[in-house]
């Protein structure tokens, strides 16, 4: 791979730098301190393995002046392919474009610098001063495996790549501390096996479990028998005890019934009876204070209640009249109303009489005819009428119409008159079409013929030119002279002749004919000195040829000549007309044409004129007559419409439209006459009947003795006074039969009331009698003890009920009551208290051999259903396995790395003395023989001095130590070209620590080296840029400016 | 009561009840439970078949018990099936073999053994008649193992009885010599032969085989159910079913009794071009051992051998677990099923060694150092010990695990690092 060139985007003090077409062998980078030399050898490394960032060491540059950071590098691979490599370090972007443009990637750009990698590129390829100085770059490990054993190829890896990539593998498998797989695995399987170790020690112990549980359920069975017994006897002195209660209970009860005395008179139902008497007596007592309350009441009421019987005698007269008193308001409105109505409707006839006109009455406008077919038939008159009018103005309007187009017409024949007349005086001379056709036909054969005549001139000229040619030649043939002169007389009149058509085609006659004769002139002597001799027998030599070609133009001529004179002649030209003429004749006759067709077309146009007139005038006359007859019609109607109105006594001079109106306005005569009957009618209606309702009122009042005057008195509050007293008698008389009847029901309640208190009394005597009591309350005392019998009664009932519950009845049951009769309950409760305590701890006991017995089971199925060992097991010989697969799999790996790395060592020491050797004999020959060879050992360098003396490298001064570190490095880059790939040397500054001597020495190696691969050299010393020129005149020298705080700009001249 | 119909006997051995399995790398909660109880179920399998078929008794040949360490659990079952034979009139015959000697106390578990069976001694050859329908119709012979390392020729203790009935010799003994099991109770073919009996009914050789067809006949029968995937335990694992008349027998036919079968199948992947290509020839693979399976759950541990395009996809790192994965996936724990365990990848890259080894650059310096090392199994060993943990060693070595340096792990480990070298893996 060599760089062709780069452009810079921006990087340190770089931007929108370009450089390109570097050549293969030495370029001179060239520029004062700060022009970013240094800067530029980490823009290569940075764009072929990547810009250093945040996380790295390496120095960082940033875009001082701008621009993108990164940028391109231009690179040909080893097959002269080019390549582009676009790197930029923020956002991180790496774009590889392959030969082509096509799109590569960063395998692609791996495999162009042959897999070398960031470090060893800076150790080998691209390097400093400062860097060249240290060796340790050179023996650092992965720089010596990839120059020694770069065996990649494709997307392979280098031996350093494939060993870390084994033993990751390797570690993830198995590492002496910390989580691997087979770590992990046994780790679980140790697990495993403690809970198998106890799984099986819990199967080994099974007979002991048998043995266990056997003991503990003869413990069980033991305890639970005294548990039992001791249970037993506190159940039967607990049963004792309970007995006791109720025993006692009994004899009690018992005891005291015979203590009661109740006489034999009195029993249960005794009570009811009594209290149903008691409470009877209370209750008749309290109605009948009630009832005699009540009619001392009712009496008081009735004597104070007063009635007036003349209102009694006036009242449905009263409430008649009160009833009718709005109807009779109303009607005294509704009289003043009709006499309104009567009035207008009186006004009304007298205004519709008056627009009749005189003449007209009432009895005129009742009997007057405005029937249907009346008014049918003066609306047919009016219609007949109106058509007759319209018939007349319709005809009016069509004749002016007529008129105005009459008028137009005449205008318009006038004018087209007029100019017919105009065009006749100047145009009086034009004739026919067909004469106008003839000349025009005419004049196109003379332009023919004109033409013909030209060209047969032409023809003329050369034929004549042709035919003395040969007659000159002729005759210098016979003077041994052959006729160039014919020939070149010839060609003139030729060229002459076709002059002269020229002209004509152009109509400049006049040069034409004289052309042409001047052609002709030429022709004939060219004939005649070109002609044979005269008298050839055979009369067909080419001068003859030529002479009657000359003669038939000749004749041709003549006849064209003739018929054009003929032709001139009947156009009335000159014999021989020019073309200008024949022109101008067929101009005049298209003139002739155009003013012929204008004539032509006017006259038409009068013609239709005319003819325009005269048809507007009989339409004229037309329109007149029917006005006139739409006019008589209309006058006979007007007559018959007169006689038809006198006949119907209609007014006179009135036309139907008029007679229609005093059809109407009959109509609303008729209608108010009916108004004003009816008005009157009401009103007398509603007088008489205010009248006969104010003469009842009269009447009602003079028999209730009331006084009234109607001119004073509001007859509406006399009669509502009277109303209101009519009421309040009436209401008085009903509250007065109302108590009457209250007072005799009020009589007949207090009777009863006494009858009922005085039977229960009775009754109460009876009662106490039967008892054999004299009191009440003694017969209550004696209810109460009966009671207390009863209750007692029920205690022992009870008792005897619980005690059969709990023993039964029977022989035993009975001896159990005899025991409790003659028992000693003391004795039995301390009895109790100690079966108690004794049971408690004999169920504690019998508990636990129960859980013992129960415990021993449960352990001894658990070790019979156990399938722990089998799970474990499984479990176990699953984690086996994977130990044993991983571990396989680890000796796979381990020996894969393994054998790489033996292999390394191998590779390296095979040919690491071919380098030893390379480098010691560029280095001889850069010391001039000072040192004649090197030695490599395991940690160090050593060479041979010109006395064979092995000199440490430590020993060796400053710059003879960095000319032997770069000869080593050119033994190692030509190493790693052999396996890997050629890559270019960048170096920056490595002639300044040698003398010049050294320096020149080192100046042609490096020379020598730029032969074999790329170069780039970097420097700020113009004597290094000198040296080298001079060991490599071809170098091409790039200049750099020193950055002055703006984009860095270049000088790229090449020497 | 079951009647015995026809003269035919049971001839099992090596049932290993509540036996660990070897080498399954990795079992899902449904196989581990079927694994689990296989050796009891092909137990279970065993008593089944001698009531179904109606055999006249039952011999087991030895290691009915898989080691001194195994719960009871499996003692109950073994009792269990013993009663059921008994109860069915079926007499049973034990002898004690070297996994369950009669030094390790094995007993009855509860009490005395059921009636009808008969567990031989260790002192001397037992012998038993058996009776049908009155009728002696054989003699059973056998011996148990005092100790679990037996060096006595028990065979020569054996001699035939004196009746007319068919003379069967019970014995757990390596016959032949047969380098790949211990050599417990030695004998030779003639030293059965001369015993007189008319069928050995042998243990102790899990790969059922028939050394003698014909008077006597001399017969292995395999284990009951199979372990690993050692070749001896894959495939059907049963018992034999004897069918004699007078003392000739008149069949031999094997029974399956396996509750889970272990298949190994081995897949050439030449002409397999991608994973799913690759997944589908194990499925057919798998559907193969399935179908001689029967309802059984198979186990299968798959090696692919041979070259293809398909070593790269098998190399990149993890892609064995996935095909693994998507394989078990289709796995319940049903009747017929198959349990992918593993896929050993022994496939190799396309790579032309011969080219590589002349080609003289650092691929063919490893080549020629790996052929090296090939003959060289100390200096493998070394390079091998000098990243292993020392503390390790010992404790692979108790595990049984081998610390290879065979040619074959050279060959693989190189094809390994030139692949490495060269990207493909």
């Amino acid at each position: 791979m060599r760089i062709t060139g780069w452009h810079i985007d921006g990087f340190g003090m770089f931007a929108a730098h370009r450089v390109t077409d570097l050549p293969p062998g030495l370029t001179l980078i060239y520029g004062p301190n700060e022009a970013g030399k240094s800067t530029l050898l980490h823009f290569i490394r940075g764009v072929l393995f990547g810009f250093p960032d945040g996380r790295s060491k390496g120095k960082r540059y940033p875009a001082l002046a701008g621009g993108r950071p990164g940028g391109r590098l231009f690179v040909e691979d080893d097959r002269g392919k080019s390549w582009t490599v676009e790197r930029y370090s923020s956002p991180s972007e790496l774009v590889v474009t392959g030969p082509g443009g096509t799109t590569a990637g960063p395998d692609d750009l791996g495999l162009l610098v042959g897999h070398v990698d960031r470090e060893l590129f800076g150790n080998i390829f691209a390097f400093t001063l400062s860097e060249l100085d240290s060796f340790e770059a050179l023996e650092d490990r992965s720089v010596r495996e990839k120059i020694f054993a770069s065996t990649v190829s494709g997307a392979g890896r280098s031996p350093g790549e494939a060993m870390k990539e084994l033993r990751e593998a390797r570690e993830k498998l198995l590492r002496p501390r910390g989580a691997s797989e087979i770590n992990d695995a046994r780790g679980e399987l140790k697990e495993l096996r403690a809970r198998l170790r106890e799984a099986r020690r819990a199967a080994g112990g099974y007979g002991e479990v048998l043995r266990a549980e056997q003991q503990a359920a003869t413990l069980f069975a033991a305890a639970d028998g005294r548990w039992e017994e001791a249970h037993g006897k506190l159940r039967r002195v607990r049963l004792l005890i309970d007995l006791w209660e109720d025993w006692a209970e009994i004899a009690g009860a018992r005891s005291q019934v015979a203590d009661l005395d109740v006489p034999a008179g009195v029993t249960e139902d005794c009570e009811g009876t009594l209290n149903e008497l008691v409470t009877g007596i209370s209750a008749a007592t309290a109605t009948f204070e009630e009832n005699r309350k009540e009619l001392e009441r009712l009496s008081d009421r009735h004597g104070r209640v007063v009635v007036d019987d003349r209102m009694a005698s006036v009242a449905a007269e009263v409430f008649r009249a009160h009833g009718d008193l709005s109807g009779y308001e109303l009607q005294l409105e509704q009289v003043a109303e009709a006499r309104r109505a009567a009035l207008a409707a009186r006004s009304a006839v007298d205004q519709l009489l008056i627009e009749l006109g005189p003449g007209w009455d009432m009895s005129r406008v009742a009997d007057f005819d405005r029937s249907i077919p009346a008014r049918e038939a003066v609306r047919e008159w009016a219609g007949r009428m109106g058509d007759a009018a319209r018939d007349v103005e319709e005809s009016r309007r069509e004749l002016d119409q007529i008129g105005r187009e009459w008028s137009g017409a005449t205008a318009a024949l006038d004018a087209r008159e007029r100019e017919l007349a105009e065009f006749t005086e100047e145009e009086g001379d034009i004739r026919g079409s067909d004469e106008l056709d003839n000349r025009d036909r005419l004049a196109r054969q003379l332009r023919a013929r004109l033409a013909d005549l030209a060209a047969v001139e032409a023809k003329v000229q050369a034929t004549q030119a042709t035919w003395e040619d040969r007659q000159a030649a002729e005759a210098a043939g016979r003077r041994s002279a052959p006729g160039g002169v014919p020939r070149m007389l010839v060609a003139i009149a030729a060229l002459l002749a076709l002059v002269a058509v020229a002209e004509v085609a152009l109509h400049t006659w006049a040069a034409a004919v004289v052309l042409g004769v001047a052609a002709a002139v030429l022709a004939v002597a060219a004939a005649r000195l070109s002609a044979g001799p005269p008298g050839d027998p055979a009369g067909d030599s080419p001068v003859e040829r030529a002479r009657r070609a000359y003669q038939e133009h000749l004749d041709r001529r003549g006849t064209i000549k003739s018929e054009i004179a003929s032709l001139a002649g009947s156009l009335g030209l000159r014999e021989v007309p020019t073309a200008d003429d024949v022109e101008e004749v067929l101009a005049r006759g298209e003139e002739a044409r155009r003013v012929g067709r204008t004539m032509l077309s006017l006259k038409k146009e009068a013609d239709g004129a005319r003819e325009l007139v005269s048809d507007i005038g009989r339409r004229r006359e037309e329109a007149a007559e029917r006005l006139a007859r739409a006019a008589g019609e209309q006058d006979r109607l007007a007559a018959d419409w007169d006689r038809w109105r006198a006949g119907h006594g209609l007014p006179e001079g009135g036309s139907p439209e008029v007679v229609e109106d005093v059809f109407d306005a009959v109509g609303r005569a008729r209608d108010a006459l009916e108004v004003l009957r009816r008005s009157e009618g009401k009103q007398e209606d509603l007088e008489r009947q205010v009248g006969e309702y104010l003469s009842a009122v009269e009447r009602v009042f003079s028999g209730a003795g009331v006084a009234f005057d109607p001119s004073t008195d509001s007859l509406r509050g006399v009669l509502t006074s009277l109303r209101e007293r009519v009421d309040a008698d009436a209401k008085a008389r009903l509250d007065r039969e109302r108590l009457a009847v209250a007072i005799s029901g009020a009589e007949k309640d207090l009777a009863e009331a006494s009858a009922r208190r005085d039977e229960l009394v009775e009754a109460l005597s009876t009662l106490l009698a039967t008892a054999g009591v004299t009191t009440e309350a003694a017969l209550r005392d004696a209810l109460k003890r009966l009671r207390r019998q009863e209750e007692l009664a029920t205690l022992e009932r009870n008792a005897m009920v619980r005690i059969e519950k709990r023993i039964g009845t029977g022989p035993e049951a009975e001896r159990l009551l005899d025991e409790v009769r003659m028992g000693d309950r003391t004795g039995w409760e301390a009895e109790r208290d100690r079966l108690v305590i004794e049971t408690e701890l004999l169920k504690a006991e019998r508990d636990d051999a129960l859980e013992a017995r129960n415990s021993t089971a449960r352990e001894r199925r658990s070790v019979e259903e156990s399938s722990d060992i089998s799970s474990l097991e499984i479990e176990a010989q699953a984690l086996h396995a994977r130990i044993g697969e991983a571990f396989a799999r680890w000796q796979e790996i381990a020996l894969a790395e393994a054998l790489v790395e033996e292999t390394v060592g191998r590779f390296e020491a095979k040919h690491q003395p071919a380098v030893v050797a390379r480098a010691g004999e560029l280095f001889s020959a850069a010391t001039a023989g000072a040192y004649t060879s090197l030695r490599a050992g395991e940690q160090e360098l050593a060479v041979c001095n010109a006395s064979s003396t092995m000199v440490d490298v430590a020993d060796l001064s400053t710059g003879a130590a960095q000319q032997l570190y770069l000869c080593v490095r050119v033994g190692l880059a030509e190493e790693f070209a052999r396996r890997g790939a050629s890559l270019p040397f960048v170096m920056d500054e490595v002639l300044v620590s040698f003398d010049p001597e050294r320096a020149g020495a080192i100046a042609r190696m490096i020379a020598g080296v730029s032969q074999q691969r790329q170069v780039i050299m970097l420097s700020c010393h113009p004597e290094a840029v000198e040296r080298m020129r001079e060991a490599c005149p071809e170098a091409r020298v790039v200049t750099l400016e020193r950055y002055a705080g703006g984009a860095v700009h270049f000088s790229g001249g090449a020497s | 009561m079951v009647t015995c119909m026809s003269l035919r006997f049971l001839h099992a051995a090596d049932l290993h009840l509540d036996t660990p399995f070897e080498g399954i790398s990795r079992a899902n909660r449904e196989l581990a439970e079927r694994l689990r109880d296989a050796s009891l179920a092909a137990f279970d399998n065993l008593v089944d078949c001698a009531l179904a078929r109606q055999v006249c008794f039952v011999v087991l040949a030895g290691d009915i018990y898989d080691g001194e360490e195994r719960g009871v659990r499996a003692q109950l079952r073994f009792r269990r099936g013993l009663e059921r034979l008994s109860e069915a009139g079926i007499p049973s015959f034990v002898v004690h073999g070297n996994h369950d000697p009669v030094a390790a106390g094995w007993s009855a578990v509860r009490g005395e053994w059921p009636d009808r069976v008969t567990v031989f001694g260790h002192t001397d050859v037992g012998s038993v008649d058996v009776e049908v329908g009155g009728e002696m119709v054989a003699t059973v012979h056998g011996i148990s193992y005092a100790t679990r390392e037996e060096p006595a020729n028990l065979a020569l203790r054996f001699r035939a009885g004196a009746g007319n009935g068919f003379q069967v010799g019970i014995l757990h003994c390596n016959a032949g010599s047969n380098g790949d099991h211990a050599p417990y109770a030695p004998c030779t073919l003639d030293d059965l032969l001369a015993a007189g009996m008319d069928y050995w009914a042998l243990g102790h050789i899990h790969a059922r085989q028939t050394l003698r067809r014909g008077q006597p006949w001399v017969v292995y029968p395999g284990n009951t159910q199979g372990r690993s995937f050692k070749p001896s335990e894959c495939g059907a694992k049963g018992a034999y079913l004897v069918e004699f008349d007078g003392r000739e027998v008149a069949g031999l036919e094997f029974v399956p009794l396996d509750s889970v079968r272990f298949e190994h199948v081995v897949l050439d992947v030449t002409g397999i071009d991608d994973l799913p290509g690759l997944e589908q020839r194990l499925v057919e693979e798998a559907a193969t051992v399935a179908g001689e399976a029967g309802d059984r759950a198979v186990v299968v541990e798959a090696t692919l051998e041979g070259t293809g395009v398909v070593h790269g996809d098998l190399a990149r790192a993890g892609a064995v677990d996935e095909l693994l994965h998507v394989l078990r996936d289709q796995f319940e724990g049903g009747a017929g099923e198959v349990w992918w365990d593993r896929i050993q990848d022994r496939t190799r890259p396309v790579l032309d060694i011969e080219t590589i080894r002349s080609r003289g650059d650092f691929s063919g310096e490893l080549l020629a150092l790996a052929g090296e090392l090939e003959v060289d199994p100390v200096r493998v060993e070394q390079l091998l010990a000098s990243r292993m943990p020392a503390t390790l060693v010992p404790e692979l070595s108790r595990l049984g695990i081998p610390n290879l340096s065979d040619p074959e792990l050279v060959r693989r480990a190189s094809l390994r690092a030139l692949e490495c070298l060269s990207g493909e893996r």
